[in-house]
This record gives structure tokens, sequence and C-alpha cells, in this order.
């Protein structure tokens, strides 16, 4: 991803396996915040959650959204990232979310009856970086 | 039947994550003027009721909590990010206690007191969690 400086690719990597904390809005102007797999495609953060959860409710309606990605391995060093949610789709969202396990478990993702999967990409829009 | 307190909300499966010794960070997110949340990471503690953490009156959180008190919080285990606490609730902000509270909390991280810049006033901000989700769930 371009707009992530050079000395903190390594988090959005795969084999790093690292995760978002991804913020959310709820209608009545309260926060939402909980760790989830993510991937990147091209300048996109990639995140799956299952149609009808509370992040799907916030960011479906209310699209501006804040994530961390912290290193693993030291929690001092982390990303920031403000943005938004730039395209949502059910498309592909069971195929996402078993590649999503594949890098972070290694295995298929049980296929729970009448889930729909829905995969969110977000755009960033200001990026901050410690550690 | 007495209302319980924040570590009997949670089972003894997750209460370590409050524990000093754990170390973990919380995430903690606001809610901006505009409508979109904020995120940060920061050191805290509990005092059996509330999540505890501080900023000087500088802080961008400061003014974001003023105008509107609602605030999620995420507590990973640091070795484990499949494990972890997470609560919804509202934050009250207090000057009273902020500077013992921020030695304390630098000592529980650092093992030192911290350095406070020179006229910046502390605050502690106390969260009452409303609801407490826990991962993985029902252990």
């Amino acid at each position: 991803m371009k707009n992530i400086p050079e000395n903190f690719q390594d988090l959005v990597k795969d084999e790093t396996k690292a995760f978002v904390f991804l913020a959310t809005t709820l209608n009545d102007g309260s926060p939402q915040v909980s760790p989830v797999w993510f991937n990147v495609e091209d300048e996109y953060i990639v995140i799956n959650t299952a149609r009808g959860r509370l992040k799907d409710i916030n960011m479906s309606a209310r699209p501006q959204v804040a994530l961390s990605i912290p290193d693993p391995a030291n929690p001092y060093r982390y990303i920031l990232v403000r943005g938004v949610v730039d395209k949502v789709t059910e498309e592909g969202g069971y195929e996402h979310i078993n590649k999503l396990s594949h890098i972070y478990k290694g295995e298929d993702f049980p296929k729970v009856p009448d889930q729909v999967r829905v995969i969110y990409k977000i755009k960033p829009q200001r990026v901050f970086t410690n550690g | 039947m007495a209302k319980q307190s924040l570590v009997e909300r949670i089972p003894e499966s997750h209460r370590y994550l409050l524990a000093d010794e754990t170390k973990a960070f919380a995430w903690v997110a606001a809610v901006m003027p505009g409508g979109g949340p904020q995120l940060t990471a920061v050191w805290f503690n509990t005092d059996g009721e509330h999540i505890l953490f501080g900023t000087s009156d500088q802080a961008a959180k400061y003014r974001y909590f003023k105008a509107n008190d609602r605030v999620a919080v995420s507590i990973p285990d640091p070795g484990d990010p499949y494990k972890y606490i997470q609560l919804r609730g509202r934050v009250e902000l207090t000057e009273e206690g902020a500077v013992e509270h921020t030695h304390a909390l630098s000592r529980k991280y650092t093992g030192q007191d911290f350095n406070i810049a020179p006229g910046l006033v502390r605050v502690m901000y106390k969260v009452k969690p409303q609801r407490i989700t826990l991962w993985p769930p029902g252990s």
C-alpha cells in the first residue's frame, strides 16, 4: 500500500498475521471497536463480517471508520488509519473470509447455514504511525 | 440482588486481562464532532468499577469525550489476539487524582513515575461499562 510508510509495510503483509482493531459508530452516536482479520488489496484495507452484525449495520449506514494495526510482537508499534468504506459487496464474500482463514489459521472457514458474508473495502484517508 | 462490579462481571477466564501484571493495552474509541470514530491506544488500569486511563487536557480525546461521553474499549491479550474483552459505555472526566493516577499507570507499564510536562493539566477518564463482550465467548 502506497500510503503506509515503508518501515511499517511489514504490518500489512499476510505473513505478519496482524489484526485490525476497527472502530465504527452506532446510530445513537456511540462507538464500537473490535478486532478483525484483514488483508490488503490494491490501496484498500479489506475486512469481512456477516450480514446483520453490528459492524455491518454501522458501516453500511455510516462509512467513516478508524482502525489500528498493532505489531503482534510490540504493542507500542502500530499504524492508525482514518478512512472510509468505499465498497461493500456480498459477491465473493465467503471466498474472501475463507482466504483470510487460510492466511491466519491455515484452514477452511466453516460454512454457517444462512450466513451471508460481506466484504468491506476501506480506503485510508489519513495514516499515522507510532513506534 | 446487589449490582455486580466490573470485575465481577468479567469471568475468571478473562479477568487477568485487567490485572497490572498483564500490562495489556486498551484500544479506546471516541466519536469526533463530525460523527466519525477516533481510535487510540492507552495504558489503563481498573478500580474494580471502571476502566481508568489518562491524558493531558490538550489531547484530542479530551475534547471529543467532553462533547460526547460514549466510549468503546477493546482489551486484547498481549500474547493472544484471539482473546479479548470488548466493552461499550460512558466515560466520566475528572482532574481529581489524575496526577497520582498518571504516575501509577506509568509505574505499572515502565516501573517509573511519569514525566508530566509543566503547565499541562492531567485528566483521568473513568469508563463505566454498559455492555461487555468476551472472546472467546462463554469461557
